[in-house]
């Protein structure tokens, strides 16, 4: 940890006392932009957030708590979602093949029946009831 | 990044507060909309030059507080961002 007069830095967060405000300072090659989104919108409750850099070198998060919270529990607990997300966002994506192939599973059982015994209606269910009982009904 | 909170410009003599956008990180799409959400409580002036969107924020009430106007609007931008889908 370093500190220059009234800021502080610790690892990627820069910590601004004076201004009541935090940068934190994250690789896109590590934590995609979608990630850095993710985790802004989660801390949008707690503290309003500026987003800033270079997408493709660095990306600066500005973030000022709302209320009393500790500036430095608050670029940490940043840190927390950004490994969060992108966590959630590896297994979704290893789990692609399998949520398609269930969702696909899930939509094939909604076809109706061809032949077998489903096919057959001997107490006539699936007949609609205009049929059955309304005007011009036919007769069996 | 403006690390001295340049992005949140507050003059108060003029009641009004200037936020400023790269458009790398915010749709300008999402910004406009967020303006007109914004026209019921404030006055906006929306400018746009070299991939930055500059919006003018002049409270229409005294009881909104100037000095965190600009920085609820960020958040808004960001909340309509996620909402829209296309980004995240």
């Amino acid at each position: 940890m370093t500190r220059k007069s009234g800021r502080s830095s610790i690892d990627n967060i820069e910590i601004n006392k004076r201004g009541n405000y935090l940068i934190v300072s994250v690789n896109p090659k590590i934590y995609n932009l979608d990630i850095v989104y993710y985790a802004a919108y989660v801390l949008m409750d707690r503290a309003y957030a500026i987003l800033g850099g270079d997408p493709e070198r660095e990306i600066l998060v500005e973030l000022k708590p709302k209320d009393n919270t500790d500036l430095e529990t608050l670029g940490r607990e940043f840190n927390n979602e950004l490994l969060n997300y992108a966590v959630y966002m590896k297994q979704s994506a290893k789990n692609q093949r399998l949520r398609e192939a269930i969702l696909q599973r899930v939509l094939m059982t909604n076809l109706a029946p061809v032949g077998g015994e489903e096919a057959k209606d001997p107490e006539g269910i699936a007949r609609p009831w205009r049929e059955k009982h309304g005007k011009g009904r036919k007769k069996s | 990044m403006v690390k001295e909170g340049k992005k949140v410009r507050v003059d108060e003599k003029k009641n009004r507060v200037t936020v400023t956008f790269d458009t790398r990180f915010y749709e300008p799409e999402s910004i406009r909309l967020s303006v007109n959400d914004f026209r019921d409580c404030c006055s906006a002036k929306l400018k746009s030059e070299d991939g930055k969107i500059t919006v003018v924020l002049s409270p229409k009430s005294r009881e909104i507080d100037i000095n965190t106007l600009g920085y609820e609007f960020y958040n808004y931008v960001l909340g309509r961002m996620r909402s829209s889908e296309s980004r995240f």
